[in-house]
């Protein structure tokens, strides 16, 4: 009876089982299925060889050919990565296959790239000759320019092989042979002309920038005369801003399809997002070692620093300074900093009493202490102090300049000359019968702006100026600025990116171009004036920089801008990365050299 | 077997009412305490909270006597600011839930004492602002605003009053069949008398209840608006905003981000451990039960 009885229970129990079981598998499968197809997604960065590196030292050269001769000699155990032909079989094919990829016959197995950046092409366009787009487009290896600055600043050809200068107003620029785009179209004197005219036409929102080409004509296949309305000794540099990229002539939609000449093809784009890159196997400057590359774009700097730690990206750029330590201490990360061109500093409104008074301005560069700033905002990795408007890596800033070194005495002095001291003696300075107050305004999308205001306002506060914050977006600062109701606006620029001082001191200096810069300052000085005219003019390269170097001491002598420090560019990169190096004016990121050594 | 279960029933009525006020009580004990400590931030704080001390920077808690909890990036001390942050938030908490209190019931009253057309226009309006994500709505409002407290509290108020117009006009609709309603309308007593008689009276429980776990709400969309740097503008200490500058130090110095998430948290639960008990203490269908 019992026997029976239990039975159809057990069956049923065991049914009931079955349900469960049905429903556990179907679950642990899903979670199988997502946990397997994430494993796979990070396989490949993690498991990447570089094959034919028989000695795995990162490099393939003559010492891995020996390398695996010596292992099918059986002198040495054999490795993974000298299989170079991936035949599973150590053999002299494998040496030839070596051969061949030092001689650039055989395509570098360089690997994937995924890159972390900030900002990247946006207005769901990818047409270089719009706005900045040029600049992420350039950074992800797919255009280039005539003319480009290399990693020392040095103004190089790049799709030129170089220039003649004819008259004042008459280059000739001479272009490289055998290079074609993307599309296989050729590059030659009708592509430059057609690349340039898409810049200097009237609908382009920059052409005011260009606006001293007065023509562009091919004087035969490979020679391009270039005429400016007056003398302009920046024409040459004005072709290195990723604004002038080549681009083919045949190219359908450059918005939607990007065809340059550059080491890297436009493979996919998702705007905000990223943008994805392919070797380009017919690169004019050589082998690319890099097979892909994938570059994403991401605002949040601790984000960043994040997926560069956990492994998702083998490089970040823009990391935040506080991490700097934490990934330097990482055994597979590491840190390379470099000073960049751009320079934070305070807009000055000299209009506005008492800091139209020259010894008031000075006063407070002197309370500022420069070197404060940059250990507490930057943490003393993300920045050099400045002397004045360009770091001392650009060959045009004038090194003579000593700044306004910490001096709260001076400071004071000046002020009490300018009639501005502690008269009721309660620790603040009165002007006018009130409490000396200064208000500094400053956006907050760039992470050292907040904590660089706060530390000015606390340093200006020891010498008893009332100092008052405000933190908005740009928007609000530039609007401030333009109708004049602002003290100090703290700001920051790439202060070249053509690799020409005039770009800079002109826009901000110069009274007589009408540039909006120069109208938030609203600083006139007649000899300034007449300096950067000359120097805009002076093709001379000796005279030209005593020009700029004259007029960047009055600049900093008379502060309509303070100067505070010039950014250091910090980008963290998995060991694994090979040949990467920073080029100072933010404008080329990806190259030939690069590839994954591991 | 009836009278065993509503037995049942009743002791663990019992049992839930000794739990939700102790869970009540608890909630109340914080929110008293935080007051407290808010009122009294200028005698207890050990430092000024404002003021920068470069060469005291990034102490971690527990280690100096002058700064119990440490100090931050600019070697302001931390417990000072989480002592004044406690005055920003309890009081953006307090005008908040005020200020859309009065509104959200005004109109509440009014719209279902009256209905009709104007009825139908106030809860369109109630409705079409709650389908959207409130969070969202409050950040579009205040960038559109400026940043500072003042417009964060008008963009929380114009997404807040909605709840409490939306309960208010329950409880007039429910309360309009009642009988004293009704007799107090036969008397020929005014419309605004009894409004403010025989109805304001009858809806205070609910709106309290609600009122109350607004207060944990709203204290944390404010934080979340400061955190996204809508809210208060720096120096001023406040919670979200201390977090979002302990953010990139979170790797380096978590405590930085750990305790004004704490003092977050800590408030919002209190206020929703009231709320929750209030609501229960409150429930009429509980009073039938017992």
């Amino acid at each position: 009876m019992k026997l029976t009885r239990n039975k159809p229970n057990k069956r049923i129990i065991s049914r009931t089982k079955e349900v469960i079981d049905v429903n556990v598998v179907i679950r642990f499968g899903m979670i199988g299925i997502i946990v397997s197809t994430m494993l796979l997604a990070s396989l490949p960065s993690a498991s990447a060889t570089l094959y034919g590196d028989a000695n795995e030292d990162t490099r393939i050269n003559m010492q891995d050919v020996t390398k695996v001769e010596r292992m099918i000699l059986e002198y040495d155990p054999e490795t993974t990565s000298a299989d170079t032909n991936q035949d599973d079989d150590i053999n002299m094919q494998d040496v030839t296959y070596i051969e061949l990829i030092i001689l650039e016959r055989k395509p570098f197995p360089g690997g994937s790239l995924n890159a972390v950046m900030i900002f990247g092409p946006k207005d769901n366009t990818l047409d270089p000759a719009y706005k900045w787009t040029g600049w992420y487009m350039r950074k992800a290896g797919i255009y280039e320019t005539l003319f480009k600055y290399n990693a020392e600043m040095e103004l190089t050809p790049e799709l030129a092989t170089g220039y003649t200068q004819v008259s004042d107003t008459v280059w000739d620029i001479h272009l490289r042979e055998g290079v074609t785009f993307h599309d296989g179209t050729p590059f030659n004197a009708d592509a430059v002309v057609y690349s340039i005219g898409r810049v200097t036409d009237e609908s382009n929102s920059r052409s005011s920038e260009y606006d001293h080409i007065a023509s562009v004509v091919a004087q035969d296949d490979y020679t391009v005369r270039i005429t400016t309305t007056d003398p302009y000794a920046p024409t040459i540099a004005s072709l290195t801003d990723p604004l002038v990229s080549m681009v083919s002539p045949d190219a359908s939609d450059l918005a939607t399809d990007p065809v340059g000449t550059g080491p890297f093809m436009y493979d996919s784009n998702e705007f905000g997002a990223s943008l994805s890159v392919v070797r380009n196997p017919d690169y004019w400057g050589g082998g690319v070692k890099l097979e892909d590359a994938t570059l994403t774009y991401v605002r949040d700097s601790t984000t960043r620093a994040t997926m560069l730690e956990s492994g998702d990206v083998d490089m970040a750029r823009g990391l935040p300074y506080p991490q700097v330590s934490t990934i330097e201490g990482d055994p597979d990360l590491d840190v390379v900093g470099k000073e960049t061109m751009r320079v934070y500093f305070m807009f000055v409104n000299t209009e506005k009493a008492p800091l139209d008074d020259v010894r008031v301005r000075q006063a407070i560069n002197y309370a500022i202490d420069r070197d404060e700033v940059v250990d507490v905002a930057l943490e003393g990795v993300g920045g050099v102090s400045a002397k004045g408007v360009f770091p001392s890596i650009f060959p045009w800033a004038n090194d003579e300049l000593a700044g306004y070194p910490h001096n709260q005495a001076t400071a004071l002095a000046l002020l009490e000359d300018a009639g501005i001291t502690d008269i009721d003696g309660d620790g603040t300075l009165e002007y006018d019968g009130a409490d000396f107050t200064l208000n500094i305004k400053t956006y907050t999308s760039r992470a050292a702006m907040q904590p660089s205001v706060e530390v000015i306002q606390s340093q200006l506060e020891d010498i008893g100026i009332v100092v008052t914050t405000d933190f908005t977006g740009s928007g609000p600062v530039k609007e401030a600025m333009t109708a004049g109701t602002y003290d100090l606006a703290f700001y920051s620029y790439g202060v070249a990116p053509s690799g020409d001082p005039d770009y800079y001191l002109t826009a901000h200096f110069d009274s007589t171009a009408g540039y909006k810069e120069n109208g938030w300052t609203r600083y006139s000085n007649a000899t300034v004036d007449s300096l950067l005219a000359s120097a805009r003019e002076e093709m001379d390269l000796d005279k030209r920089k005593d020009y700029y170097d004259q007029a960047q001491a009055i600049i900093v002598e008379e502060s309509p801008e303070m100067f505070i420090f010039h950014e250091k560019e910090l980008v963290g990169y998995d060991n694994k990365v090979i040949g990467y190096e920073i080029y100072p004016n933010e404008i080329t990121f990806l190259t030939k050299n690069m590839y994954i050594g591991r | 077997m009836k009278q065993h279960d509503m037995c049942n029933s009743r002791v663990i009525g019992a049992v839930a009412i000794v739990k939700e006020s102790r869970s009540a009580i608890l909630g109340l004990a914080i929110v008293v305490l935080l007051v407290i400590l808010a009122i009294f931030a200028p005698w207890l704080s050990p430092n000024d909270p404002t003021e920068v001390c470069l060469g005291d920077r990034l102490i971690s808690p527990f280690t100096e006597s002058k700064y119990p909890l440490g100090t931050d990036h600019l070697g302001r001390c931390v417990l000072s600011r989480l002592l004044y942050g406690a005055r920003v938030s309890l009081a953006v908490g307090i005008a908040i839930v005020g200020i859309s209190t009065v509104i959200g019931v005004a109109l509440g009253v009014v719209s279902g004492y009256y209905g009709g057309i104007f009825d139908s226009a106030i809860m369109r309006l109630v409705d079409a602002t709650l389908s959207l994500p409130s969070i969202f709505l409050a950040v579009v409002i205040a960038g559109m605003l400026g940043r500072g407290l003042a417009s964060i509290m008008i963009a929380l108020v114009a997404i807040e009053w909605t709840s409490y117009a939306r309960v208010a006009r329950g409880s007039v609709l429910s309360l309009m069949e009642k009988e004293f309603v009704e007799s107090a309308r036969s008397l020929g007593a005014r419309d605004s008398y009894i409004m403010a008689r025989h109805i304001l009276p009858n809806i205070i429980a609910p709106v309290i209840v609600v009122a109350t776990i607004g207060m944990a709400y709203v204290i944390l969309a404010a934080a979340a608006l400061s955190f996204l740097g809508f809210g208060a503008q720096p120096p001023t200490p406040e919670w979200g905003a201390m977090l979002n500058a302990g953010r990139v130090y979170m790797r380096t110095e978590p405590y930085l981000t750990i305790l004004p998430g704490f003092a977050i948290m800590l408030l919002v639960l209190a206020f929703n451990l009231l709320g929750d008990g209030l609501r229960d203490i409150l429930d009429p269908r509980r009073v039938v039960v017992e």
